[in-house]
């Protein structure tokens, strides 16, 4: 009865499996919004400086809080200084630190919340282990950690990261333990697949859709907090642009000139929106059954 | 006869019943889901078990796939104590030992695609290449009534017969000797059941498979089984070749499991089972049945009968009935 498959359609298997995976991307435009705009934000705060050459420190105190303006398209802060460039400068480090805070939390979250999921004994410890840490305040923990590490973007990253990787731990956990019980597991147990296997192929799929939305979350949390600590003095030092520093120092001249907040806070809303589009429309596409069936 | 393919001796599983306290203190006492259960699976052989829900027919099947690590006894396979064996050390084993799940759907990853779904046993056991495992798919796809066009859907996307098809197909792949089968029909309608059954047996001829079939429905095991084993509250009362164990049956609650099969032709002879299953703690003494059973005597709540050959081939747990009378 057995037909061995030719070369070319083997091939042609492969090219239909492609072709409906096109298919579903296209078939979620949330996450091609998101991905688009968020792409723009990381691509503009990348070239534009770069090809702009304007320092974002120069000071023109004679120009200072002048309104939006061909020259100054976001007009000048109280220093005088370029609103637009410095938006841009300051979104290279926001994105930095929020891009790293989020990765690293996620891939330390994630290895914890899933091995705690699995194997009791170490449950017990990593699960202690982040309830005393969610136990303090977050911002509290940061600002501690900062204290003891001392400013500096790194530091920031350092100190953000330990304060979220014990949420994303959580969420992961949570819904591993749920896939855990699933009778396909058990198939998988009774087909002798190894627990590395289990763990990675059938767990960590069910896991991706609450990390992408945790993700976002913590991105735009990180961006957030960055700037809270910013404003006390325990994040990035001062002359360096972040979209935290831009607007706390706007606080003190927005009502005479509403652009300095305006544009920084503009950023960071489209940024974390696109980001949440992002989390979304990815987690559309990656469950079969909300994906597939819109198609149909 | 020869020896056994499978044999289960004095398998024990026990859960623990905590206080009001919960698990601060000792367990007040033990729940015994199986006790001192034993059955012979010899090659080729259909071999039904039945019983009421929550017996522990289901647990019986678990532990000799693993899936429950039973509290004492022994499983052997061929030579293997299943019982004692680690899991690197089940895993080539696993090859000839398969399950297909009650509820079939819950049992195929959502994620995956048939063809893929049907690859990863192949692929767990390092069998073959890319090119013959997808050869072996298209095969066993046909084998069981299914066909290429179905590679590349979801199981999600499948009717309920056609998902358990996809189940047996997933049992089936890496040529198992034994199948265990928990309810594998009891979630489908009565049409669909009679095609996965036939199947089932044509299946069994061709590829010479044992089965192990666990199920509550009577007429289902009574056309599938060579013998049937018939479970209550954790252990087997009565064991018999199936026809033996229709003509004539002999522990009490097996004739009121077989009266309590709807029959409009025909009268009840027997009341309907009353009362719960009891739960069996440590300190539950006597037969099995006696809560239930209609004649129980004072022998049967002070001493469990022991499962005794009184004809060829047909064992029953019961005072009653002694092997000297062989009626």
């Amino acid at each position: 009865m057995s037909k061995p498959l030719s070369r070319a359609a083997s091939a042609a298997i492969l090219q239909e499996q492609r072709q409906i995976r096109r298919e579903r991307l296209l078939s979620t435009p949330g996450l091609l919004v998101g991905l688009v705009v968020f792409a723009l934000i990381v691509l503009a705060a990348l070239v534009i400086p770069a090809v702009s050459g304007v320092d974002p420190n120069e000071m023109t105190v004679s120009l200072r809080l002048s309104p939006p303006s061909p020259e100054h398209p976001f007009g000048t802060d109280e220093f005088g200084r370029d609103l637009f460039t410095r938006v841009l400068h300051g979104a290279r480090v926001s994105l930095a630190v929020g891009g790293s805070v989020a990765l690293l939390s996620c891939l330390l979250g994630t290895v914890i919340g899933i091995y705690a999921s699995y194997f009791k004994a170490l449950d017990q410890v990593l699960m202690r282990i982040c309830d005393g840490l969610i136990a303090i305040p977050g911002i509290l923990l940061a600002i501690a950690l900062m204290a003891a590490l001392g400013a500096g973007s790194w530091n920031v990253v350092l100190a953000l990261t330990i304060v979220y990787t014990p949420s994303v731990a959580r969420v992961v956990r949570s819904s591993a333990l749920v896939t855990k019980a699933q009778t396909y597991v058990e198939a998988a147990k009774v087909q002798g697949a190894t627990n590395r296997r289990i763990l990675w192929k059938l767990i960590l799929p069910s896991v991706i859709s609450p990390l992408t939305v945790q993700a976002s979350f913590i991105f735009a949390q990180a961006i957030i907090s960055e700037a809270s600590l910013s404003f006390l003095g325990a994040g990035i030092p001062a002359p360096a642009a972040s979209w935290g520093n831009i607007l706390q120092a706007s606080r003190a001249v927005f009502s005479r000139a509403p652009w300095t907040v305006l544009f920084p806070g503009a950023a960071v809303v489209l940024c974390v929106l696109s980001l949440n589009l992002l989390g979304d429309g990815l987690r559309d596409y990656l469950d079969p059954r909300t994906g597939g069936r819109r198609k149909k | 006869m020869s020896t056994p393919l499978l044999e289960v001796k004095d398998l024990q599983k026990r859960y623990p019943i905590y206080g009001p306290l919960g698990k601060l203190f000792r367990p007040k006492t033990y729940m015994n889901a199986v006790s001192g259960m034993s059955l012979q699976l010899y090659e080729g052989e259909t071999y039904g078990l039945v019983g009421e829900s929550g017996c522990g027919k289901t647990t019986t099947g678990r532990a000799i796939l693993g899936l429950v690590k039973p509290d004492g006894g022994e499983i052997w396979y061929r030579g293997h104590d299943l019982t004692k064996l680690s899991d690197q050390e089940f895993r080539p084993l696993r090859r000839e030992l398969q399950l297909v799940f009650q509820d079939p759907l819950s049992s195929l990853n959502p994620r995956q695609r048939i063809g893929a779904l049907l690859e990863e046993p192949l692929i767990v056991q390092g069998m073959g290449d890319a090119e013959s495992r997808r050869a072996q798919v298209m095969d066993i796809l046909e084998k069981v009534g299914l066909s290429e066009e179905h590679y590349f859907r979801y199981p999600h996307e499948l009717s309920g017969g056609q998902v358990q098809r996809l189940g047996i197909a997933r049992a089936l792949i890496i040529g198992p000797r034994l199948i265990v089968c928990d309810e594998p029909v009891s979630a489908l309608d009565v049409s669909i059941q009679a095609q996965i059954l036939n199947m089932l047996t044509r299946l069994q001829r061709e590829m010479n498979l044992s089965l192990l079939f666990i199920s509550h429905d009577i007429g289902v095991v009574r056309y599938l089984s060579h013998r049937i084993g018939v479970m209550y509250l954790g252990s087997l009362v009565e064991e018999a070749a199936t026809d033996a164990l229709f003509a004539q049956p002999l522990h009490p609650y097996t004739q009121a499991l077989f009266a309590s099969v709807p029959d409009l032709a025909k009268q009840r002879r027997h009341p309907a089972l009353e009362g719960e299953l009891p739960v069996r703690t440590d300190e539950f003494q006597g037969c099995v049945f006696h809560t239930r059973c209609p004649y129980a005597t004072e022998e049967c709540r002070r001493s469990a009968p022991a499962l005794r050959e009184v004809q060829s081939g047909h064992k029953v747990a019961c005072h009653r009935s002694s092997p000297a009378s062989g009626d």
